[in-house]
């Protein structure tokens, strides 16, 4: 059973004002409990609007949000209890720190919950842990940390809210190499540990082509393709033309198909163009 | 070709830390030569901003010395002249633009060197031109992409003609295809206007399109070559917390399988055309 | 998210308001703002609202969006009405146990709307025809004698323009960080008035953490692209009047001369 779903999802800004403007047509999606969902698209293609639906920031014009098969719109008043099923990460969510200690601002959300102390306690160690910091950094004052360490620590914030589904945009923006790596493999071990589903808006196509099982790919407000990474990288092309990249390996085998070689281009990531490259070779061998 | 930035013995701290003899900056010599393009790798903290502010006098060495011209940052009196020679752009497009108009915000540099208003114009309609942004002299930055508004921000320094642009990670807050459109721009700036370009990125493939890349680490210059020798210091990289560039870590790994491709390869052509070069080798002509 | 904010929403035209020198603009506002301020008679309201529309049809600008300028301020205009309509002393037309109405007290009530609109309207007009920039070069041109008592002028306007710059950036980080924390479960909507500011805590700090750091960044650009205060600053745009410009200010000395005229010669309530 799908735990968050899209049914068909339309929304425009400032309807009836001249500034109206198409923001999301026709949107589908389902998302079940595990998943690594990966969303591109250029800037203004809809990203940020279509995420703050998912947790009821904003209310699609046409079309159905449900969370565990209830449309979250049914009850408008309950609409807040939603966002501690769907967490929502927004870019440079360090931004949003505000409190002295890091155990203060990531118990923020829990306490919203109206949790008891000793289970936000709990729940800040555990989320904490999740993001790869250790104790000592309970007491710190965030805003003497690392912008990486920052960054962490906001995204454990959401984290400690215990969400079925985590939505995050853009999380490795600005980060360095290693802050990159260590985040998502953080991440990703979340996603195993607690089989959260992971729904990531990315502009790196390495980085969606090594974590994510399936892409949603926005333009304009509508889904221009969704499914498997192989099978949206398929559409390199199109993708550039839509201001988009693909992975560099899917660029080395799509330049050596261009040559004329049978070579199968589904490959996104290292091991497996290697491994496509290797049996290009040897199976050269045996002919 | 002559030096246009020379550090020598280059030394930095913040007032408040010398307490704790902690060096941002540990003894820094490099020179900078006119039309080069560099660019600068270095985990968070390893003091690569630190070092682009120094180029153009918005900080001064705490100990050593660096000459732009020839002329010492340290010197008060040639810090005008020194900011006009060298550019910078940073990383937020948003927080360097300050006008409401394109057009103008390009002439603001310009303005403050008190230029005749003549050639002010003319400087700008070359300056956004030279970034493809003509189209949009008239626009109000607010409601341009961050890649637009990115070139506008290097067209705003290019109007001061400087002889070098240093770019502190101007594409690590835009998409693909404006980080692609910032690239191409700086590259034939380089190119086609012979201008300086120390580049500070994190992105390995961009550092990868620069003729000489410098790998810094806790203050100190790791390593000073050209990307594909830089590349193929996988273990260098490793240690410094960096990437190896997909593609380079691709043809080493062919390597390791004994597939015959030469070394030090940083780009997806030359990648591409080397496969295919082994595989005609192994088996004739396809 | 697109925002509309009202204040200096400048509509790009070539309408002759648009293409007059924003210190002609300025002046003429403020002889605008008078003259308003002086229209006490029926006859003169009259020729002032007729000016208003002629200056509305010169802009290009749809009337319905200079008008909307005067929305938020309805209820100030209507209580200053208000408060004048039952003040004011004069023969009654309508009286009920202290409520005593009067038909100057209604008059001077319904002038008091209709000066406050074409105040706002007018002034409205002008955002609506100059750009923020060109509105910052103007005063800053106008102001430019006071240099001589050491006024800083030039760095008046540059603080000017940056807050202006700035403006629709802020608002939109303000939007998402709202969103951010809603997205923790904060709750703005319920709750004393206590509880309320408590709840906007984790919005405005961050929101001032984030304002100083593109101060701070903003400070670096300026720097670096040689900017040492005002003096020696030259302009690519140097302000010129126009025979435009002398006609406007021509026309709008003959409005102002036939509204003195009218005040004195028809000072008559109807």
């Amino acid at each position: 059973m799908a735990i968050i779903e899209l049914r068909t999802i339309s929304f425009r800004y400032g309807a009836g004002t001249p500034f109206e403007k198409q923001a999301l047509q026709n949107i589908s999606l389902s998302v079940d409990r595990g998943d690594f969902i990966g969303i591109i698209g250029h800037t203004g293609s809809g990203k940020s609007t279509l995420i703050r639906h998912f947790n009821g920031l904003l209310r699609p014009d046409s079309g159905q949000v449900l969370v565990n098969n209830e449309d979250i719109w049914k009850n408008p008043r309950q609409i807040r209890s939603v966002r501690f099923q769907i967490g929502l990460v927004f870019q440079y969510p360090e931004t949003q720190i505000f409190e002295d200690t890091v155990a203060q601002d990531i118990a923020y959300g829990p306490k919203n919950m109206g949790l008891d102390q000793e289970t936000i306690n709990q729940r800040v160690l555990e989320a904490l842990h999740f993001v790869g910091l250790d104790d000592s950094y309970l007491d710190r004052n965030p805003f003497r940390m690392s912008g990486g360490e920052m960054r962490r620590v906001a995204i454990a914030g959401v984290m400690a809210m215990k969400p079925a589904v985590l939505v995050l945009d853009e999380p490795t923006a600005g980060l360095d190499p290693e802050g990159r790596r260590n985040l998502l493999k953080h991440i990703e071990q979340y996603r195993r540990k607690t089989n959260t589903a992971i729904i990531m808006v990315s502009h790196s196509m390495e980085d969606i082509a090594e974590h994510v099982q399936r892409v949603l790919v926005l333009d304009k407000g509508k889904t221009a393709f969704e499914g498997s990474v192989p099978s949206v990288f398929a559409h390199a092309d199109e993708l550039m033309q839509l201001g988009l990249d693909v992975p560099q390996m899917t660029k080395v085998l799509l330049g050596l198909k261009a040559k004329g070689y049978s070579v199968d281009t589904s490959a996104v990531t290292m091991d497996q163009a290697e491994h496509e490259l290797l049996r290009l070779f040897e199976r050269k061998d045996h002919e | 070709m002559s030096a246009l930035i020379e550090t020598k013995n280059l030394h930095f701290q913040y007032l408040h830390h010398q307490s704790q003899n902690e060096w941002i900056l540990n003894g820094i010599d490099l020179t900078i030569r006119n039309g080069e393009f560099i660019a600068i790798l270095g985990s968070n903290g390893c003091g690569k901003s630190t070092l682009a502010k120094h180029f153009n006098a918005l900080l001064t060495p705490s100990d050593g010395t660096v000459l732009v011209n020839g002329r010492d940052t340290n010197d008060e009196k040639n810090q005008f002249e020194i900011r006009k020679t060298i550019g910078m752009v940073f990383q937020n497009p948003d927080n360097q633009l300050i006008s409401t108009i394109v057009e103008e915000d390009v002439a603001f540099a310009p303005e403050n060197l008190g230029i005749a208003p003549s050639e002010i114009r003319s400087r700008v309609n070359w300056a956004l031109d030279a970034v493809d942004m003509l189209d949009y002299k008239r626009h109000t930055p607010f409601k341009l992409s961050g890649g637009q508004k990115q070139r506008v921000a290097i067209a705003g320094i290019l109007a001061m003609r400087p002889q070098c642009i240093v770019l502190d990670e101007p594409t690590s807050m835009l998409d693909p295809k404006g980080r692609s459109d910032v690239m191409k721009t700086i590259c034939r700036l380089n190119r086609e206007l012979g201008i300086t370009i120390v580049l500070i990125t994190h992105h390995m493939e961009e550092a990868a399109r620069a003729k000489r890349v410098i790998l810094m680490d806790q203050g100190q210059i790791a390593s000073d070559d050209t990307p594909e020798n830089t590349f193929e210091q996988i273990e260098l990289l490793k240690k410094l917390k960096l990437d190896v560039p997909q593609i380079t870590e691709l043809t080493h790994r062919m390597r390791q399988h004994g597939i015959l491709i030469p070394k030090r390869m940083v780009q997806i052509d030359q990648c591409v055309d080397a496969l295919a070069a082994a595989l005609e080798e192994r088996y004739g002509h396809y | 998210m697109t925002r509309d904010i009202t204040v200096g929403q400048f509509l790009p035209g070539h309408s002759l308001l648009h293409r007059l020198d924003p210190r002609t603009k300025i002046v003429l506002t403020f002889v605008f703002i008078i003259q308003v301020f002086i229209s006490r008679s029926a006859l003169s309201l009259c020729f002032l609202i007729f000016l208003l529309l002629f200056l509305i049809a010169c802009s290009h600008v749809p009337a319905r969006k200079v008008f909307r300028a005067v929305r938020p301020m309805i209820p100030v205009i209507v209580f200053t009405a208000l408060i004048n309509i039952f003040y004011v002393s004069g023969d009654p037309v309508f009286h009920y146990s202290f409520i005593r109405i009067t038909d100057q007290g209604l008059f001077v009530g319904f002038t008091l709307l209709v000066r406050l609109t074409a105040l706002i309207a007018g002034c409205s007009l002008i955002t609506y025809t100059t750009s923020l920039n060109a509105l910052a070069a103007g005063l800053e041109q106008l102001l430019a004698p006071l240099k001589r008592f050491h006024f800083p002028v030039n760095e008046l306007s540059m603080t000017l323009s940056i807050t202006l710059r700035f403006l629709p950036t802020i608002a939109e980080e303000f939007d998402r960080i709202i969103d951010a924390q809603k997205a923790r479960g904060a709750d703005f909507s319920n709750g004393n008035l206590i509880k309320k500011i408590h709840a906007y805590f984790p919005i405005i700090l961050p929101l001032f953490m984030s304002s100083f750091r593109r101060a701070f960044e903003l400070t670096n650009a300026i720097e670096c692209r040689c900017y040492q205060g005002g003096n020696g600053r030259t302009k690519m745009n140097v302000l010129k009047l126009s025979r435009l410009d002398v006609q406007a200010i021509v026309f709008f000395c003959v409005a102002f001369g036939v509204s003195i005229a009218f005040n004195l010669f028809f000072p008559s309530f109807f």
